[in-house]
């Protein structure tokens, strides 16, 4: 799991990440490069990728990522081959 | 072999930090957009990448994304003189923009996304261009009634984008147009 954060510096995310006791790996993404390659038009937008590297959900707007709904996907996928 | 070299499922998250997001188009620009800001190549680079399919097109941007993607394949093989698949491909192209313009209407060269970011939005303008090059394959292939019915389809939606946004782009894409339909074969 990754967040990507377009266009900030990285002292504000570092601050933001101790304020809100978040351990997960951040891509600087300056210039929204990444952001263009996936389309994103909405922010948050997440996405579950699975093993053979397709995208199988994308969720845009704020998610609870430990609802039923969002651990059913999950666990779906990790039953997958 | 290669599935167990990487993790079983990524979970990627773009966020902001500054608040919510919002779709809306920023007030309409009417002093004529220059090529350099506004073309058909900065419009198929700002919508490389990951591949949106039919199946999986949900939102209006999903459609218009769809459709680009579609007409750089079109635009390829147009190139390559392979007309029958461009054809094929412009289709498609089609397709796509034709649905999102059931929900969305007006190009733009400053289309908003959210805070700080804003795409080349111009699905009149690049179905016209569908249209012409469509038109002009159907000329190459001998089809002149064909051709001249994609002209006239094309020039209607270029007329259509030249009302939301004035573009050199769509400019030179009219005197195209109206050159073709003027010289009937």
């Amino acid at each position: 799991m990754f967040f990507v954060i377009p266009d900030e510096s990285k002292q504000s995310i570092e601050k933001f990440m101790k304020k809100e006791s978040l351990h997960v790996p951040v891509l600087l993404d300056n210039g929204r490069k990444v952001n263009r390659l996936f389309g994103v038009w909405a922010l948050p937008t997440s996405y579950l990728i699975d093993r053979h590297g397709m995208v199988r959900y994308r969720v845009m707007g704020a998610q609870d990522w430990t609802g039923t709904e969002a651990i059913s996907a999950i666990n779906h996928l990790l039953k997958e081959n | 072999m290669r599935a167990n070299l990487v993790p079983i499922v990524i979970f990627v998250s773009f966020l902001t930090l500054q608040g919510c997001a919002e779709l809306r188009p920023t007030s309409r620009n009417r002093s004529l957009i220059p090529l350099q800001k506004a073309d058909l190549e900065a419009v198929l680079a700002e919508n490389e990448g990951l591949e949106v399919t039919w199946e999986d097109a949900k939102d209006v941007r999903d459609f218009y994304r769809g459709g680009v993607q579609q007409k750089a394949k079109a635009e390829k093989r147009f190139q390559e003189k392979v007309y029958l698949e461009a054809l094929k491909f412009y289709r498609s192209s089609n397709d796509f923009f034709s649905k999102l313009l059931l929900y969305i209407r007006g190009d733009s060269a400053e289309y908003f996304l959210f805070e700080g970011a804003h795409i080349l939005f111009f699905p009149d303008l690049l179905v016209a261009d569908n249209y012409f090059k469509m038109g002009t394959i159907e000329r190459t292939l001998g089809h002149e009634e064909e051709a001249q019915s994609c002209w006239k389809r094309s020039f209607s939606f270029v007329q259509k984008s030249l009302q939301s946004e004035q573009t050199e782009w769509g400019l030179s894409l009219e005197r195209k147009i109206s050159n073709s339909l003027e010289s009937k074969e």
